[in-house]
């Protein structure tokens, strides 16, 4: 039964796919749509604003 | 004439705030000629114009914003004109260094006048610039690893990044388009070198988080990068007073730098002439004209940035020496603390400290005690001398840019060219107080017009396209299971979401084109006073319309607005809006369920969608400031960029990426769901004495069922067939019934039945949670289970249409419809949201608070609505 098969790899790779890019969601919040001003992160990184609380940092 | 100076003499604030001294301009114990008269900003008319005297350190406003007022240009003896007033009296609109502004009332009365204007003598005189021995620009050629972009907002940094690196990212015709860091790869001399693109400032001292990171990178403050090697300061050459000051102080950061006049077709097209070769002798660094649209000059840039120069320091003279005293002082005592910066910055920073209290209570509560005291000895030095550090600071700076401007730039003296005479006109009615409104709401009532009528027929073709190449694909499999996957999961849930591109491609044509002409600022200051109304700000405008895109890059937006508060409230409720993954399910209900209402009615609930969205926005905006944050902010201040006419290829392209982004959804994760989903509903199998039982509930024999299963459909008379054909159905339903999402779907049922929803929606919404789209892709798969091959799509509409509950009651009443349209209009289904919010609060509490408020408000919604309507 080759299409049993085909179905059953086709549901395997569907799911790792998914466990993949809600994995990357979670953790970047970003799976590289490169929407509307959003930037591909191959080539670029999004940053955060996360140096706020350094010492020198002044007025925020 | 020299700056001998007058702060003695007077004492009072004005002088204070003009310690630079030039008696240009009379202050406010000046005698004053018959028709003068001081007041503040805010008693400006439309059309009068006046000179400004003073920005008062009132308490109100904090000094952070005090000091970006002036940066900004608001300073002593600046000529500033009242242009108009947005709709109900407030913001109002300002012309100053050849740009305008806006402002709140409440910031415009911290500043005093005299009106008319006074026609000072040219202020730049008392400073002559001389240009030091020219440096030989070609001697040696080391290419650097990493360049900064640095440069105000709007003034084509992103265009010229993307020039120079071949990337695409995106342009638009506002201040606060790139929130964010982004590097790339560019060719020097066959070299590699990181470009790193910042959001645009207006100097040093950062107000908004976006401010934060480009000035954090350039002062190696952030954990992530080093300071770069070279600065790539950008200037727009058409407006050269205001965007010299960055300039000035990118000098002080001591990095070897080139400087970009970008823009500068524009330059030429409004006759301004400059002299870039004698002020890169003076800067001593290369000043590059380039223009990033007609690409002049972008590949003398690249080679410039091979010979970048640390510039010359600007001419300190003409800041009271006490101050700069002051500076070197505590600059030479605290040094130490500033570890990981060079001198040059380390300067910059003590320098900052004096300016500003608020960071200096932070050095004490990190009990740097002799930081503390030294820079509060230097305030009190200067505060004894009344000198005001931040004004005299920025007041010196832009003498440095006026001459810069009287020695080697000529702006025609008719500087009312056609086409700032145009734009004029423009705005008189884009801007007016009442056509300005009425204006708005038609242009927003266009797209959303636009992107659901004219797109329906492009649909209907696409439709086609994807019917026909299903055939065709079908036609090499051979039928079992996995053609069914084929035809009834991938072509029924893919192609379902791909008939939606023309949709989306001319919803992102639209905003592209409004986000290039330079409306959106406008549009922010009208609506300025409405937002402020229910709790948010002029500046959450963008945020929030970017977010009919995507709620992403609208909360991301958000960073370019100052106050925390405002901040927040704008990216809790940005989710709200209607993004582009809600389009296809709205316009497949409404196709289904409305299909009788003539287009513009569709178009009338289409829109209705929409704007539900944004009043839900609203209330929960106005009862978030009632109840929890009061403090929003007083401010708004916001440039008006120069009217475009969008470039063709630029709309032509971001249009074709986010087209094809969709499409590259379609063919992942929607196409992954859709395999999942088919199989959920197709497995487990029905046992085959189901189904036999099934067929004689029926009553049918077994035999007569198997011969008309083997005989072909035509020799059957009707009437078995249609028995037959009602026996497959059930037995589908009770397939569906028992496979995996049957089960699940009837767990779930009695969390959703209060909205009236049944298993099968359910497993529409569980899938959503993925994606928006996937709703859509599992209704098109649940329908066309079973289906035969040629069956169009009208008739998936009429099966939804037809589909009714267990007790064989209609299952998609209007309630139904309503109460679906409600939950997908608010729920918040969208992991990354979630992910993005907790990113940029930098806590659980906001994104985890926004999921579970906005899925409870929504479930609360729906089971009312759908309660008293059935
Ligand atoms: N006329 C003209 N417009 C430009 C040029 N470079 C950029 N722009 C426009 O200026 C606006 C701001 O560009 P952007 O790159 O987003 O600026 P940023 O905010 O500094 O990154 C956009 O509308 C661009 O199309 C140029 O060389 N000439
Ligand atoms: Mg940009």
């Amino acid at each position: 039964m080759p299409q049993e098969l085909l179905i059953a790899l086709c549901i395997f790779v569907s799911l790792i796919y998914l466990l993949r890019v809600a994995w990357k969601r979670l953790h970047g919040g970003c799976d590289g749509c490169a929407q509307n001003g959003c930037t591909p992160p191959a080539q670029s990184k999004h940053t955060s604003t996360s140096a706020r609380n350094d010492t020198e940092s002044n007025n925020l | 004439m020299d700056s001998s100076n007058t702060v003695g003499a007077t004492g009072d604030k004005a002088s204070l705030a003009s310690t630079s001294g030039k008696n240009t301009a009379p202050t406010s114990g000046d005698k004053l000629a018959e028709n003068t008269r001081i007041c503040t900003l805010a008693d400006l008319k439309p059309g009068e114009s006046g000179t400004i005297i003073n920005i008062e350190a009132s308490c109100t406003a904090s000094s952070h914003r005090r000091r970006r007022l002036m940066e900004m240009g608001f300073c002593h003896n600046t000529t500033i004109k009242c242009i108009r007033v947005a709709p109900f009296g407030d913001p109002v609109e300002y012309r100053l260094r050849h740009y305008n502004i806006s402002l709140r009332k409440h910031q415009a009365r911290t500043i005093q006048v005299c009106t008319p204007a006074t026609q000072h003598t040219e202020a730049s005189k008392s400073l002559v610039l001389t240009p030091p021995e020219p440096i030989e620009l070609t001697s040696e050629a080391t290419i650097p690893a990493t360049v900064a972009l640095l440069g105000n907002p709007n003034c084509g940094k992103t265009s010229l990044f993307n020039r120079l690196t071949g990337l695409r990212q995106k342009v638009a015709n506002y201040a606060g388009v790139t929130v964010t860091k982004t590097t790339g790869q560019c060719h020097i001399k066959k070299q590699q070198c990181t470009l790193i693109d910042l959001p645009g400032t207006y100097s040093l001292a950062p107000t908004s988080p976006d401010e934060q990171v480009t000035c954090d990178t350039l002062l190696g403050r952030r954990n992530d990068t080093d300071v770069p090697d070279c600065l790539l300061v950008i200037l727009d050459a058409a407006n050269l007073p205001h965007h010299l000051y960055i300039l000035n102080e990118a000098i002080e950061l001591g990095l070897p730098t080139v400087v970009a006049l970008n823009m500068i077709d524009r330059a030429e097209h409004l006759g301004i002439q400059i002299d870039h070769t004698a002020l890169s002798t003076y800067i001593g660094a290369p000043v590059i004209p380039v223009s990033a649209y007609t690409r002049v000059g972008i590949e003398q840039l690249r080679t410039a940035l091979s010979q970048a120069r640390v510039p010359h320091h600007p001419p300190a003279q003409h800041i009271p020496d006490l101050l700069s005293e002051a500076i070197d002082t505590a600059h030479a005592g605290i040094s130490t603390a500033f570890t990981h910066t060079s001198k040059e910055r380390s300067r910059l920073l003590t320098q900052r400290l004096i300016c500003e209290n608020d960071s200096i209570i932070r050095y004490a509560k990190n009990g740097d005690e002799s930081l503390v005291v030294m820079v509060t000895e230097a305030q009190k030095k200067l505060a004894a001398a009344q000198i005001d550090p931040v004004a005299t600071d920025i007041e010196s700076r832009f003498e440095w840019v006026d001459a810069i401007m009287h020695t080697w730039v000529t702006t025609p003296s008719t500087n009312v060219g056609t086409q700032s005479q145009m734009h004029e006109r423009l705005d008189r009615v884009l801007v007016h107080p009442v056509f300005g409104l009425i204006g708005f709401s038609a242009i927003m009532f266009a797209v959303f017009y636009t992107v659901f009528s004219v797109a329906a027929p492009l649909s209907d073709m696409v439709e086609e396209g994807i019917g026909t190449f299903s055939v065709w694909v079908c036609s090499f499999i051979n039928p079992g299971a996995f053609y069914d996957l084929i035809h009834d999961g991938v072509f029924a849930g893919v192609g379902g979401v791909l008939v939606f591109i023309p949709q989306i491609a001319l919803l992102f044509l639209l905003l592209s084109i409004l986000e290039d002409s330079g409306y959106l600022a406008r549009a922010s200051f009208l609506m300025d006073r409405i937002l402020s109304q229910v709790g948010l700000h002029g500046k959450s405008f963008i945020p929030l319309l970017s977010s009919h895109a995507c709620a992403i890059p609208g909360i991301m937006a958000a960073r370019s607005i100052g106050n925390t508060s405002d901040r927040l409230i704008t990216m809790f409720v940005a989710p709200f809006m209607a993004c582009s993954a809600r389009l296809p399910v709205y316009t497949l209900l409404i196709a289904v369920f409305f299909a009788s209402e003539s287009a513009l009615t569709q178009s009338l609930i289409f829109f209705g969608l929409y704007a539900f969205g944004i009043v839900a926005a609203f209330l929960t905006a106005y009862i978030g400031r009632k109840c929890t944050m009061h403090n929003s902010s007083q401010s708004f201040v916001l440039e008006f960029p120069a009217y475009k006419i969008p470039q063709l290829r630029a709309i032509a392209r971001s249009m074709f990426d986010n087209a094809m982004h969709f499409v590259k959804k379609a063919g992942t994760i929607i196409l992954a769901f859709s395999v999942l989903i088919w199989a959920a509903l197709r497995y487990p199998e029905i046992s085959l004495e189901d189904k036999q039982a099934t067929i004689q509930e029926h009553g049918m024999s077994l035999a007569q069922w198997e011969s008309i299963e083997q005989k072909a459909e035509t020799s059957v008379e009707p009437a078995a067939l249609n028995h037959y054909t009602a026996i497959q159905h059930a037995i589908e339903a009770k397939q569906t019934e028992e496979s995996i999402a049957g089960i699940i779907g009837h767990s779930i049922e009695p969390l959703i039945a209060p909205m009236g929803f049944d298993w099968k929606i359910g497993i529409g919404l569980l899938g959503a949670f993925g994606a928006r789209e996937v709703f859509v892709s599992t209704i098109g798969i649940t329908y066309s289970l079973g289906s035969d091959t040629d069956e169009e799509n009208t008739d998936l509409h009429a099966a939804i249409r037809a589909d009714t509950r267990d007790d064989g009651t209609p299952l998609w009443t209007i309630p139904v419809v309503i109460s679906l349209f409600i939950w997908f209009a608010i729920a918040m289904q969208c992991i990354s949201t979630v992910a993005i919010m907790h990113k940029e609060t930098g806590s659980w509490k906001w994104s985890l608070g926004q999921l579970v408020y906005m899925n409870g408000l929504a479930f609360i919604l729906a089971t009312i609505v759908y309660t008293t309507l059935s």
